[in-house]
């Protein structure tokens, strides 16, 4: 034992037994939500609202020409939505997602634009439009269907992220985006740990590359294949608030790959 | 569609008491550990707040816990770790030992002083290390579910944090 580690082990008893009991459970802070800063901002929000309503509404039929030209293309129907309910943004409300498609590509319906919709168990509605590369439902290859997506803790912070594939690719190859609820509940991208994008996938031949999320931190496992097994690379990263922050890497040469997949609670069968 | 916690909130629901008094048992004995490593990341005076909001934060998430994924304990510490990187705890990293009280039980108990102050420059992964291991007390696997990584990064992380304490440690005496 080296003369800091028995340094340190005294300090650190020391320092324990001069600590004062720890505080009790207070079990009336348990149930406390955080506080509702939007309100204030949903208020304004439906002011403006009516106002523009009142406004706009008697103008446009007082106009000669209607506000839309009946020329203009209608929204393509939607061939399906998926619809999932679960307290997205911590308030104790079940918050109901909806994915829709809103736009498709005129030579390939699997491309094209998809809204996810939030009414929130509390009042109040956000949308986000995200762009599909190529969605081929792997269990029905026939008919399209709206995208897999899954909410899990990406990021540490309360409240779930919506993780939405955005190409279904090659072989396992997939990459998502992620969308989290801003602190006005706005839905927001969440930029991916490293430069990449959002990916996972695995082959035997060349490697893997998925995320692990824990209570604190996700981290980013990408294998190759070398001469004895794979190099397994994992680096930690923790979301300072606005973005990734490198905490950690690791590589090392195990006989099996690395994850090629997500591995957070709620995304095992994304 | 995959669900993030409502398999597990009704998984548990089924066969367990998921009433607050029920959490506080659980959780009682995780106290002091979670009390020591709150108080070495963001101070004495902010301990108890920062434990209560971990506690409130792991009340909301207990549905999702996975024994499968790891011990209460560390679930518990993590939360506490990610709960002390909030923004409104991070002054504590400019915080200077000018004044002895600045250190947690340094009043009433001998301080080394100069090796507080060493861990406390110490890069904030290094530092992390140093304290769950040598002041709260955990073992290196159990550091290492803290932390977020594997536990080869967290003996190498001591061994490089050690080695820095060593040398300021000799250049300041």
């Amino acid at each position: 034992v080296s003369d800091i580690e028995s340094r340190l082990d005294r300090a650190g008893r020391q320092w324990q037994q001069a600590q004062p009991a720890p505080p009790d459970v207070d079990l009336g802070r348990l149930g406390r939500t955080r506080e509702r800063r939007w309100i204030p901002l949903a208020v304004a929000t439906a002011v403006v609202a009516v106002v523009a309503v009142a406004v706009v509404l008697p103008l446009g039929r007082a106009a000669k020409h209607p506000l839309l030209s009946p020329s203009s293309p209608a929204p393509p129907p939607s061939p399906s939505a998926s619809v999932h309910r679960e307290d997205l943004d911590g308030d104790g409300r079940i918050d109901t997602t909806t994915l829709r498609w809103v736009r498709h590509s005129r030579t390939a319906p699997f491309r094209g634009v998809v809204r996810v919709s939030i009414d929130f168990g509390g009042g109040g509605r956000t949308s986000y439009d995200v762009r599909i590369s190529r969605w081929i439902d792997p269990a029905d290859q026939e008919r399209l269907t709206v995208p897999s997506f899954g909410t899990s803790q990406v990021n540490a912070v309360d409240g779930l992220e919506i993780v939405v594939t955005s190409d279904d690719g090659a072989a396992s190859y997939r990459t998502y985006r992620v969308l989290t609820l801003s602190g006005k509940r706005q839905l927001q991208p969440v930029p991916p740990p490293g430069r990449r994008g959002w990916v996972t996938g695995a082959s035997v031949g060349t490697g893997a590359l998925g995320y692990q999320c824990n209570e604190a931190s996700i981290l980013r496992v990408s294998s190759v294949p070398v001469r004895h097994g794979y190099a397994v690379h994992t680096v930690t990263y923790h979301w300072d608030g606005s973005q990734w922050a490198r905490w950690s890497s690791e590589r090392r040469v195990q006989r099996r790959s690395g994850i090629g997949a997500w591995s957070c609670y709620g995304l095992e069968n994304l | 569609v995959t669900s993030g916690g409502a398999t597990a909130i009704e998984g548990v629901c089924v066969d367990a008491d998921r009433s607050p008094t029920a959490f506080a048992a659980w959780v009682s004995p995780h106290l002091p550990a979670m009390a020591r490593l709150a108080a070495r990341l963001v101070g004495s005076a902010d301990r108890d707040d920062v434990v209560q909001d971990a506690l409130g934060r792991a009340w909301r998430k207990w549905g999702t816990y996975d024994e499968r994924r790891g011990t209460a304990r560390t679930w518990l510490l993590a939360i506490v770790a990610g709960e002390s990187r909030r923004p409104r705890w991070r002054r504590w990293p400019t915080r200077r030992l000018d004044d002895v009280a600045d250190v947690p039980g340094g009043t009433d108990a001998f301080v080394d002083v100069d090796l507080e102050r060493a861990i406390r420059d110490l890069p904030a992964r290094m530092r992390l290390a140093i304290d769950c291991v040598y002041f709260v007390g955990l073992s290196v696997a159990e550091t290492a579910a803290v932390m977020g990584v594997t536990d080869g990064t967290v003996k190498s992380t001591l061994h490089d944090a050690r080695q820095r304490l060593r040398t300021t440690l000799e250049v300041s005496e």
